[in-house]
Order: C-alpha cells, then sequence, then structure tokens
C-alpha cells in the first residue's frame, strides 16, 4: 500500500514540475508541441528508473562525502545510453527534436533530486515506484504543457490540426514567454484546485512553504524544516 | 564503515571503481548501438536524396564530388550522383548558408544534369519556431476531418511549400528568366519570401542559389567525376 502512495504522489501531489519546480529548463524548452513534451517525458522516466534503482542498491556503501560524484557517475552514464539508444533505435523526427535535450538530462535536478532525497534512503522496490511515479507526473506535465501550446499556438494537438480554419500560429505560445505564461496558469490552476479541495474537507489550505527543500537535504535544512512545521 | 569514511584513498578508489564500471558498461553499449546508429545516419542522407533526385539504383552516398562555392572559399558544395543502368541522371548539392535567422541552413538540392532545379529541402535549420521554419519545412498538415475520413492515403510523398517549390524549374544560366544572383522579392529579385520570415528566406534563396550556380561554374567536371565514380564502384 505504501508503495502506492510513493507511486501516486509524484502524478499529483508533489508533481515535480507543478509542485516541486524541479527541471524547469527541459520543461520550457522542449513543450512546444505535445509530442516533444512526451519524447523527453519518457526519456526522464527511463533515465530516472535506471538511476534511482542503482542509487539505491549502492546507497549502503556509497560513502557520504562523495554521495553526489558517484550519483553523477550513474546519471550520466543512463543519460548516455538513452542517447545512443534513441540514436540508433528511436524514429528520426523525435531524436532531431530531442538530441540537444537528452544531454541537459544529466543536470536535470529532479534526477539528482529524486536520487538524493528518496533513492539513497529507501529500498529498491519503493525506489522504483518513486521513480514510476514521478516520471510518468513529469511526463504528464511536459505532454499538458506542450499541448496547451501547441493548441494555443497553431490549433492542433499532436500534430493534428483541430481548429481546421486556424491559418497563422500564435508566435507567443511558442516561443519561451509563452512556456513561463502557461506554466503560470497551470501552478495557479493546480494550487485553487488543491485549496477547494482542503475547503471541502473543512482544512485550511497551507500553500507547500519550502517543499522543495524538504525533499532536498543536501545543505541540511532538514532541521529548520522540523522547525517550521510547528 | 564505508558510509563514514574520510580516507582520501578510500573515497578516491571508490569513486575509480565506480567510474570504471560506468566506462566499461558504456563502452559495451556503444559498441552494440555503433551500427544501428550508423545505419540511421545514412538513411537520413539517403531519404533526403531520394525525395530530391530521380529514379536511381546506384547508392548517391558513396558517388559525390566536394567543390568549392563559386562566391565563398570555406564553404563547400557536396554534389551526390545519381545514376541509372550507369548512366548519371541527376545530381543533388548540398551547401549551407551563414545567412540564417539563427546558426547555418543547410540546403540538398536535386538538379538534373542542364542544372535546372528539381527540389529543394532544408535538411538542418535552427530557425525560430513558426516563422522561419514555415520558410524550411515541408509539413503535411492533418486535420482532425482527415484523421477520420478515409481519404488520407492520397497524399503527395513530399508535402508542397510555396518558398522552396518557387526554385523548380530555374537554374543559374544566363537564358533563365531569373535574373543573378537570385534575390528574394523584398530585394528586387524573382524567389519567393514570407513576410515576417524574410531573413531565412534570404539565407534558403542564398544557399540554393550558391548549389545552382557552382554546379553551373563546373559542370563538365562535376558531371565527368560523378559518371566516373560511378565505373570505378563497379569494378
Amino acid at each position: 500500500m505504501s508503495n502506492w502512495k510513493e507511486f501516486v504522489k509524484g502524478i499529483w501531489k508533489e508533481n515535480p514540475v507543478l509542485v516541486l519546480t524541479l527541471g524547469m529548463c527541459p520543461t520550457l524548452a522542449v513543450t512546444s508541441n505535445a509530442k516533444n513534451g512526451l519524447g523527453m517525458g519518457v526519456a526522464t522516466l527511463f533515465v530516472l528508473l535506471g538511476s534511482n534503482i542503482v542509487i539505491s542498491m549502492l546507497r549502503a556503501i556509497v560513502p557520504k562525502k562523495i554521495r553526489i560524484p558517484v550519483y553523477i557517475v550513474v546519471i550520466a552514464s543512463f543519460v548516455t545510453m538513452v542517447d545512443m539508444l534513441m540514436q540508433a533505435y528511436a524514429p528520426l523526427p523525435l531524436y532531431n527534436a530531442l538530441g540537444i535535450f537528452i544531454p541537459l538530462i544529466v543536470v536535470n535536478c529532479i534526477v539528482l533530486g529524486r536520487a538524493e532525497a528518496f533513492a539513497s534512503k529507501n529500498n529498491v522496490i519503493k525506489s522504483v515506484f518513486d521513480a514510476l511515479g514521478m516520471g510518468l507526473g513529469f511526463t504528464f506535465a511536459l505532454v499538458a504543457l506542450g499541448g496547451c501550446r501547441e493548441f494555443l499556438a497553431s490549433g492542433s494537438f499532436f500534430e493534428i490540426k483541430i481548429i481546421t480554419a486556424w491559418k497563422h500560429d500564435c508566435l507567443l505560445a511558442t516561443s519561451a514567454a509563452g512556456a513561463f505564461i502557461v506554466l503560470g496558469c497551470f501552478m495557479a490552476a493546480m494550487n485553487k484546485m488543491n485549496m477547494m479541495k482542503a475547503i471541502k474537507r473543512g482544512e485550511i489550505y497551507v500553500p507547500p512553504k519550502g517543499l522543495d527543500c524538504h525533499h532536498c537535504n543536501i545543505c541540511g535544512f532538514k532541521d529548520m524544516k522540523d522547525n517550521t512545521a510547528e | 564503515m564505508l558510509k563514514n569514511t574520510s580516507n582520501p584513498i578510500i573515497l578516491g578508489l571508490f569513486l575509480g571503481i565506480i567510474g570504471g564500471a560506468a566506462a566499461i558498461l558504456l563502452a559495451k553499449m556503444a559498441d552494440v548501438t555503433r551500427e544501428p546508429i550508423k545505419k540511421n545516419q545514412q538513411k537520413i542522407i539517403t531519404g533526403a536524396l531520394e525525395s530530391v533526385l530521380p529514379r536511381f539504383d546506384n547508392t548517391p552516398g558513396d558517388n559525390t564530388l566536394e567543390v568549392k562555392a563559386f562566391d565563398a572559399p570555406n564553404i563547400n558544395v557536396k554534389f551526390f550522383g545519381a545514376t541509372e543502368n550507369g548512366k548519371l541522371t541527376g545530381v543533388a548539392g548540398q551547401t549551407i548558408s551563414l545567412k540564417g535567422y539563427s546558426g547555418e541552413i543547410q540546403v540538398m538540392v536535386g538538379l538534373d544534369l542542364d542544372g535546372k532545379v528539381r527540389t529543394v529541402l532544408v535538411t538542418k535549420q535552427n530557425e525560430t519556431p513558426g516563422l522561419g521554419t514555415v520558410v524550411c519545412e515541408r509539413k503535411q498538415e492533418v486535420t482532425i476531418f482527415e484523421l477520420f475520413s478515409s481519404k488520407k492515403d492520397n497524399a503527395p510523398k513530399l508535402p508542397p511549400n510555396r518558398i522552396l517549390d518557387a526554385f523548380a524549374g530555374h537554374s543559374a544560366s544566363p537564358k533563365d528568366s531569373w535574373p543573378q544572383p537570385w534575390k528574394v522579392e523584398k530585394d528586387g529579385g524573382k524567389a519567393e519570401f514570407m513576410t515576417g520570415a524574410t531573413i531565412t528566406s534570404r539565407a534558403v534563396t542564398d544557399a540554393v542559389y550558391r548549389v545552382a550556380k557552382t554546379y553551373m561554374q563546373n559542370k563538365s567536371q562535376i558531371v565527368a567525376a560523378l559518371s566516373k565514380n560511378k565505373a570505378e564502384n563497379a569494378k
């Protein structure tokens, strides 16, 4: 049951893009259409799964002082593997679109963040569920963002024209500025929904204060979190 | 024990082992994927060549000649020769333009033996999505109605593009109706352009003209070399 909880939390409650605001670089750069978002999401999901498994297996023996370099080596290896596999077997247009972003997964803080905050403290099975949930949450957010921007730009979804009368692309939605605007609207909508849910349950909604810090204790922020919770 | 150690030798050794294991794994992986990647890269070139050249039975990707561009000493035009039954039937030229809006634009131009442009294809570009890319892309738009109706098979193999198709039938010979050098209409030439993407239109025109003119100037040399290559390949 707790495995299920780890899986579900990444999709909505702790969605890496919309709540944790991790990995903004690929989020904003790739999501000019839904297809690119899907490709980037799946590639990240695979890297996340691989790195979470390996790091969770190594967690007992990795010396604390060099854990970050070790994680980076593991992540970089998986990214390189995904890059080579995609170059060899993925459809060409997809690789052309994602080619320059795949190396960026190395420094995508979702992968390192989950390695540090979760996989290094939990067993392999839990880490697998965490990676799947986080990866799916990331993919879901990217596809939603990409689909929304694609529709706003040209009235199409997954390169299928839905509003046929739409002749000229709206450039704001495909540009980086449009990415920020749409992402902001998404986050606002998500907060509103969470707020309404809390009110329905009769609770007072508290915005997730410093949520990204409490998932990562690289700087030893954990104690402070415990203080603020009181 | 190992987890809390601060002995630099152990730490270094551990990092070395992890790095070594990763290196071995990646080397193995590179070995496995080397052939498919090579094949894929060849497929990109062959795919582009297939759409710009007439029917051929050789491998134009191996039948090539690089010629210096007529106007820029450090840009080369790579010519591919298509032959059928040992006779040269068409030539494709690949070159770049540095006048693009962001980065270089690479084009593949199919020519017939007189130097007339058959088809133009942009093979590499980094233009603004939705603006410069409209000039460069040949994209078949699928509408929601076509998705559910049955008539989606009769889509042309190479989707049309107003700007790229305008070059068809023109050559860099003095007899051609287009004044040389080719320019977009906005600059007093004949080539099509798109409002809002004039720079990209200019760059594409520049690259296509470079191929056409370079072919015209080195015609006999290119034809001889590409026909000879074929004979050598046959041996």
